[in-house]
């Protein structure tokens, strides 16, 4: 828990200048498990604010948040016009906003999560040890992985130690230094020492949410910004999801209605539909070829 | 009237006493007087006669001739000449002068015509001087008369019937003459016999005739004619070998008899054994050197080509006799094979023009003629034939083969077909006139006038069944599309080379027996003598293999190598079709990428860019399109195969595919209108495939629905599909689905496991009942795992689904306890 709190120290809480004074928009970046390290969380909330604000013409400010409370005290302030929040940490909130985009990373608006573990080869042996995981609201991030990750399958708070860090280069650092024997980071960044013992379905990347109205201008600005790296762009496929994600976190997946079968499409049947009637092959001429004796009478 | 040789029977006949005794009461007349005298002095002439006095006897009948003739002319028109006339008739008769009688007896004759002794007697008298014009009508009035004494005159009737091959009045006449004939000369009926076997021969009964020359032969030494005779049986039989063999023994037994050595080597010359005829002539030749011997070996020289020798051989003939007409027509024949036409013409005219009644010669200068390319003057010549003959078809013949040589069909058919009238049995005329026909028949077809040509050919046919001219009525039959009858023809010819053979194979293919086609078409490849006619032989096998269906196979023939260049262009022509029909075989045979290659083949030639073909290319590229989920490119295709109204598909096939495109597409909707649209045109409720596509489409709309959660409508829909199609395991298992989603859990999963065997899904159903319900995690993943290995279409998740499952075994898979609902508050 120290270590925790080392990291919370030099997390930047940026007191964002009030829009209300300035005028400008302001943007709140939380994204820890999607974005690794401060630094670039920082600079892309920058390149962010800056693209945007070439897009709307006026001043846009971003701010980076470090925990996900003062995102959601941000938020309720009316300090936020819009945020850029993990898809899974959006699912599980609760606080009032509209989904608009959907960040593409790699070329992909979903992501697999892994279970990585230094010493575990399988998850059996991972049983009731430490496993280190971003904080995400808090309270419901175990159903994040019970419900999510291994889909209502493993009651995961039960059966694992869950370790939550503040970022996720926290969660790999920790499982480096022997800290945690296993950490849950999506697969893109499961590239460190560890084995990969799980993998997760597909999980949303972040999504762009605006707050108090003014959605659309703004998620029609933020999807005509260009690549903001690591972000390829953002795009409103999938933004549905958002709801589905939701409901699987919070309540948990539903039983899969049975198959249907699909019923292979008939052949057509060419022989009563073609008859072929006066396509008759072509016979060579007899008439051409008529011999008849050509011996003459003689006597 | 060489066959009227010594009839000793005759003499001995005439030489009897008067059939009746004449009484005169006195006193005599002088015309009485010297017909007594006459009557005893013919009395006397007959006892000399039979004493063996010949030089008395004739002095006793001249004498009574002198006494019959006083009597005459002291009586012309009186009581005594008719009986003088008879004795003088007799006795001239008995003294082979028979002018005398002849000119006597006429005026007696023509004053009395109840006088039949003296009508008999002076037909005799004609008859002998061979004035057989005036001697016939007297012959026929005695025999009619039937008296037994003129019973010679059923002879002479007989004999003159013989040689004017009346074999029936012949017959008659010699029967007529056995019953007449007194018992005393039944000693020389042997020779009635014979002449009965000639009149067998001339009607053609072969059995008849040998019956009659046996029977002259009985009880004799051997007889060289009755032999004669029984060998002309035999080659009438067309027993050439025994005849040979029976000649051959009788010229050793009669080394003398020239006729039999004549006739042998006759035989062998016809029989083309040159070496023993020339053996046999060159015999002859040495033991009389007769006209008819050198005649002979001047056949068989020329028959060896040797024209040399064969004029010798001719001229040695006409030293012998100067008019011998064989000579005279094997000389000439010598002089066109040396070429010397114009100096066989002139020999020949020659001829005819010193024997004019000479038809033979008359025909043989027509013919020289025809062969110098004189054929007009063949044609006059051959024209004074006809007239001097008329009932003879010899003349007929002739013209018929003027007219044949100069290709003046009409002519020459109408020639022999008066032959044929005069003769029905004369073989060359039938033979002739048959391929007058087939000419004829040629000419027409070649001008299109196939209906014409095919009635000459069927003629030609009807008189003459051999091979090339029921190959070439076979071939217009074709041609016409009347494969029965050419079937008919071609199995009628007794020998078929491979000609017969291809073509039946294509009248049997024409009848729709492709198979037997096919068979036939192997046949005619086999006794194909090069390799074009092989390759004609097999491009009709690609055929019957087309119409068999094999389109493979045909497609491999049809596009192979050739070596007649007339079946290259038959492969031509078929090979695109049978590309696309390949094409659309594959299709059905889901070879998508088969077809495709197949079409670009097919689209490759130029042939195909004719209609049919083009458009039954274009209707299987619509339907690759499709198969390819091209639509667009299908709807086009499809659109454009179809367009016009064309016998090659059913009215109902466009409406009916484009159903079944827009049923492939998703477009349930406009599927079904058009649908609506098939069903509206005839025939289309027979199609079993419509009624495949409309369940096809109500079961993806029932997909649709329980998709969109439309449970009720889904399950109204599926209801009626099952009701509909009671067997169709898909529809079944999809209710189930729906029933299970509705709550009836356990007959559902009794279905799934029922259909499990053909519906993958069942295995899917099974796995989420026994993860989901039944927290049987085992369980689920053996079934997921049967699902994975049939290949179900959602094969991908299922398997993240056991993965998942696999890798949380061992953890006690905790949570399948419980609802995840329930966890919520973790």
């Amino acid at each position: 828990m120290k270590r925790l709190g080392l990291a919370v120290a030099w997390l930047l809480l940026a007191v964002a200048p009030a829009r209300a004074k300035t005028g400008a928009t302001t943007i709140g970046l939380f994204v820890p498990s999607t974005i690794p390290d401060g630094q670039a969380r920082f600079d892309l909330g920058q390149k962010l604010a800056a693209e945007l604000q070439k897009a709307l013409g006026h001043p846009v400010e971003a701010l980076s948040f470090a925990r996900y409370s003062d995102f959601a005290a941000a938020a309720r302030a009316g300090k936020l016009d819009l945020g850029v929040v993990d898809g899974w940490v959006a699912a599980e909130a609760s606080e009032r906003f509209t989904p608009v985009a959907v960040a593409v990373i790699a070329g992909e608006t979903r992501q697999r999560w892994a279970l990585v573990s230094r010493g575990a080869r399988t998850l059996a042996e991972l049983a009731g040890k430490r496993v280190a995981l971003t904080r995400g609201v808090g309270p419901g991030d175990g159903l994040f992985v019970t419900n999510v990750i291994f889909e209502g399958d493993l009651d995961a708070p039960a059966r694992f130690k869950l370790t939550f860090v503040p970022a996720v280069e926290s969660a790999t650092k920790v499982l480096d230094i022997g800290s945690a024997d296993a950490a849950l980071v999506p697969l893109a960044q499961a590239g460190g020492k560890g084995r990969v013992v799980y993998k997760s379905p597909q999980v949303l990347t972040a999504v762009a949410v605006a707050f108090r109205g003014g959605g659309r201008d703004l998620g029609a600005a933020l999807r005509s910004v260009g690549a903001v790296a690591p972000l390829d762009r953002f795009v409103t496929e999938g933004v549905d999801e958002l709801v589905a994600l939701r409901r699987v976190l919070l309540r948990g997946p539903t039983t899969p209605p049975p198959a249907f079968a699909d019923s292979p499409p008939p052949r057509p049947d060419l022989r009563a539909l073609v008859t072929f009637k006066g396509v008759s092959p072509t016979w060579p001429s007899f008439i051409e070829t008529l011999n008849v004796p050509s011996e003459a009478p003689e006597d | 009237m060489r066959v009227l040789g010594a009839v000793p029977v005759l003499v001995l006949i005439l030489s009897s006493p008067p059939a009746r005794a004449q009484y005169r009461p006195p006193p005599p007349t002088e015309a009485a007087e010297r017909l007594r005298e006459g009557d005893d002095l013919r009395q006397e002439a007959a006892r000399l006669d039979s004493k063996g006095d010949r030089s008395g006897a004739d002095d006793r009948y001249r004498r009574a001739a002198d006494r019959y003739e006083r009597a005459l002319a002291a009586d012309l028109d009186g009581k005594q000449a008719v009986p003088a006339a008879a004795g003088l008739g007799a006795a001239c008769t008995a003294l082979h002068d028979y002018a005398r009688a002849a000119r006597a007896l006429a005026p007696v004759a023509a004053s009395h015509p109840e006088a039949t002794d003296v009508k008999f007697h002076l037909a005799v008298a004609l008859y002998k001087l061979k004035r057989y014009a005036e001697a016939l009508p007297l012959l026929d009035e005695v025999c009619k008369k039937g008296a037994p004494e003129h019973f010679i005159a059923h002879y002479y009737r007989g004999v003159y019937a013989i040689v004017e091959k009346d074999g029936t009045g012949a017959l008659e006449a010699l029967q007529r003459y056995l019953t007449l004939r007194p018992a005393e000369i039944a000693g020389d009926d042997y020779q009635i016999h014979e002449l009965v076997g000639r009149a067998y021969l001339l009607l053609r009964k072969a059995p008849e005739a040998r019956a009659a020359f046996t029977r002259a032969q009985a009880g004799r030494p051997e007889s060289v004619s009755a032999q004669m005779g029984v060998e002309a049986a035999l080659e009438l039989e067309g027993k050439r070998a025994e005849a040979v063999a029976l000649l051959g023994g009788l010229a050793q037994r009669h080394p003398a008899a020239v006729d039999v050595k004549q006739r042998l080597g006759a035989l062998l010359l016809a029989g083309g054994d040159y070496a023993r005829a020339a053996d046999i002539a060159q015999q002859l030749v040495k033991q009389q050197p007769s006209p008819t011997a050198h005649v002979l070996l001047g056949d068989v020289r020329l028959a060896q080509k040797q024209a040399r020798p064969a004029e010798q051989q001719y001229r040695e003939a006409l030293k012998l006799q100067a008019d011998f007409v064989p000579a005279q027509l094997g000389l000439s024949r010598t002089l066109e094979q040396l070429g010397k036409s114009a100096e066989a013409i002139e020999l020949l005219t020659a001829a005819a023009r010193a024997h004019p009644e000479d038809l033979a010669l008359q025909g043989a200068l027509g013919s020289a003629c025809r062969r110098a390319g004189r054929f007009q003057q063949a044609i006059e010549v051959h024209q004074v034939v006809v007239d001097r003959a008329p009932r003879n078809p010899l003349g007929q013949l002739l013209l018929g083969a003027d007219h044949f040589a100069t290709g003046q069909w009409d002519e020459a058919i109408a020639d022999y077909s008066a032959a044929l009238k005069l003769d029905p049995a004369e073989p060359r005329a039938r033979h002739w006139l048959a391929l007058a026909l087939a000419r004829r028949a040629q000419v027409r077809a070649r001008s299109n006038l196939i209906d014409d040509a095919v009635l000459d050919l069927r003629r030609a046919f009807d008189l003459d069944r051999t091979t090339p001219i029921g190959e070439a009525l076979a071939a217009l039959l074709l041609t016409r599309k009347q494969f029965l009858e050419a079937e008919a023809a071609l199995k009628s010819i007794a020998n078929p080379g491979w000609r017969e053979p291809l073509l039946l194979g294509y009248a049997l293919l024409g009848n729709g027996d492709a198979k037997a086609a096919l068979t036939s078409f192997e046949q005619a490849g086999l006794h194909a003598p090069d390799g074009a006619t092989r390759s004609d032989a097999y491009v009709g096998w690609a055929l019957a293999k087309l119409e068999l269906g094999d389109f493979e196979t045909a497609v491999g023939k049809l596009s192979g190598p050739s070596e007649s260049p007339a079946a290259l262009k038959v492969m031509r022509a078929n090979l695109p079709i049978a590309l696309v029909r390949l094409g659309l075989r594959r299709l059905d045979e889901n070879d998508v990428a088969g077809a495709q290659k197949v079409l670009d083949a097919a689209t490759a030639l130029p042939e195909s860019r004719r209609a049919p073909v083009s458009a039954i290319a274009e209707l299987l590229r619509g339907l690759i399109a499709m198969d390819r989920a091209q639509w667009a490119q299908a709807e086009s295709s499809i659109g454009a195969a179809l367009s016009k109204k064309e016998p090659w598909f059913e009215p109902y096939a466009r409406p009916l595919l484009t159903a079944y495109l827009e049923y492939r597409r998703g477009r349930l909707k406009v599927a079904r209108a058009a649908l609506a649209t098939a069903r509206k045109l005839p025939g289309a409720d027979k199609v079993a495939w419509a009624q495949e596509l409309t369940r096809a489409i109500g079961r993806r709309e029932a997909e649709q629905l329980y998709a969109e959660g439309a449970l009720p409508k889904a399950e109204q829909l599926l209801k009626s599909l099952a009701a509909a199609d009671p067997l169709n395991a898909v529809v079944t298992h999809n209710l189930a689905a729906l029933r299970y989603r509705r709550g009836a859990v356990d007959a559902a999963v009794t279905t799934f496991r029922q259909v499990a065997d053909t519906i993958p899904e069942a295995e899917l159903n099974l796995g989420l009942h026994a993860q989901y319900r039944q927290r049987d995690a085992r369980a689920a993943m053996a079934h997921y795992q049967k699902y994975i290995a049939a290949g179900g279409a959602r094969a991908p998740t299922v398997r993240e689904w056991v993965d998942r499952i696999e890798r949380l075994q061992g953890l006690d898979a905790a949570p399948a306890a419980a609802p995840a609902a329930d966890r919520s508050g973790r």
